[in-house]
């Protein structure tokens, strides 16, 4: 097995070349490129999480957006029924107290009409009493030629109108 | 077994107080290792938001280690990343490019550096010494509470410390072997089936074909086996040393 029997000749040589050839890695390729690498990595996955975070908030915020152009969709909703109610409660309120006035008015003048209707017939009537009167004086009269007071005419039309 | 023989290239006769350092064909696929693994890293700098498909697998890589040790130690760990992944990536290149069928271009031949318990050794010597200076620089002689296990009846102390220290010590021995060995048996093992394949064409019975036939699909079979135990012996190997770091940095 040469690794072994050619100990003695080779391993000053062996020995020296290694350590120079890996003291070389270690330097530049350990130390000096390594790192170098890893901080790619490092800023890549910074970089990621960072995007990341970043993609969170913005959602975060379009979904608060959103709420609030819910909430305020839903005010104004809320805002645009309450304003037709208050317009519809205020034509009913209007038209309740237009139709209470104008039947106000119209029994108003039911009531003057009824009152002037009453008076005419009274004043009728009492004129049929008179006319009444004066044709029982004048039907007496001619009958039998006696005079008949005029009140007491009148008083027996009214008992006999009254009958 | 000439695979694993250490050949110089250049400068056979360099020497470093005393030492032999020769530019070996090992030496060479460490570089090869470093230029690959530079070249691969290279794709990841492109530092781009969305990342390519080169940056994609170069992140993936990073982010693999630094989520082992993010698992295995925590966030007081993190300063080890870059040794970790230095060498999980080191180990890895290292493992992928000796299975690489070079030998399709007469004159070079893969050579497989992590099945050397040299260079294993080494490296696990490595980690074992790192986690020694980092327990004891934290804890100092309270890191010897890592071999007393909480709840341990006062009389097993002794037997348990000294079972524990013995489990401790055998780690860097374990962690190299382990490597090496699964290297050098893989590699081992295509060439036995290799070789079959070989003798079976030469050896002029009726038989000899069949037997190339089935050794060449059991290469095969071996050699997907070989992808799967490169990457994970070093996965194991980094595994194994963020561990022994946890203990190290939290004992127990």
């Amino acid at each position: 097995m040469p690794q072994i029997d050619q100990i003695s000749t080779i391993y000053a040589s062996q020995l020296l070349w290694l350590l120079l050839v890996f003291a070389i890695i270690f330097v530049v390729i350990g130390n000096w490129m390594m790192p170098k690498i890893e901080g790619t990595i490092h800023a890549r996955n910074d970089k990621i999480q960072g995007d990341l975070d970043a993609a969170e908030k913005a959602r975060d915020e379009s979904a608060s957006t959103q709420a609030a152009y819910t909430a305020e969709m839903d005010t104004a909703h809320r805002g645009a029924h309450d304003a037709v109610q208050a317009a519809k409660d205020a034509a009913t309120r209007d038209t309740e107290a237009k139709l209470k006035a104008a039947g106000e008015a119209v029994a108003e003048r039911v009531a003057h009409a009824e009152v002037a209707l009453a008076d005419a017939r009274g004043r009728a009537l009492a004129e049929i009493e008179n006319v009444a009167a004066d044709a029982v004086r004048d039907i007496v009269e001619r009958l039998s030629g006696a005079k008949v007071e005029e009140g007491e005419a009148l008083s027996a039309v009214r008992a006999s109108l009254a009958a | 077994m000439s695979q694993f023989s250490v050949n110089p290239v250049v400068g056979a006769d360099w020497t470093l107080f005393g030492h032999n350092i020769a530019f070996t064909n090992s030496a060479a696929f460490m570089l090869v290792i470093l230029g690959v693994l530079w070249v691969f890293m290279l794709g990841g700098m492109k530092r781009q938001l969305v990342p390519g498909r080169w940056q994609a697998a170069v992140e993936t890589m990073t982010d693999f280690v630094a989520n082992m040790i993010e698992a295995n130690i925590g966030p007081k760990g993190k300063k080890f990343t870059p040794y970790v992944f230095s060498l999980f990536m080191f180990i890895l290149c290292a493992n992928l490019i000796g299975l690489f069928p070079l030998a399709v271009i007469p004159g070079l031949h893969a050579f497989t550096v992590t099945s050397h318990i040299t260079v294993t050794g080494v490296l696990a010597i490595m980690s074992f010494s790192i986690v020694l200076i980092v327990g004891f620089w934290k804890h100092g002689l309270h890191f010897f509470s890592l071999f007393v296990p909480h709840g341990t009846p006062f009389i097993l102390i002794p037997l348990i410390f000294l079972i524990e220290l013995v489990s401790f010590l055998v780690r860097p021995f374990s962690l190299g072997l382990r490597l090496f060995v699964a290297m050098t048996a893989g590699h081992i093992l295509l060439d036995v089936f290799a070789s079959f394949v070989i003798q079976g064409l030469n050896s002029g019975g009726a038989i000899g074909p069949v037997v190339s036939l089935l050794s060449f699909v059991m290469i095969v079979g071996v050699s997907a086996l070989e992808i799967l135990v490169a990457a994970i012996q070093a996965y194991v190997f980094a595994l194994l040393t963020s561990l022994y770091l946890n203990d190290a940095i939290n004992l127990h």
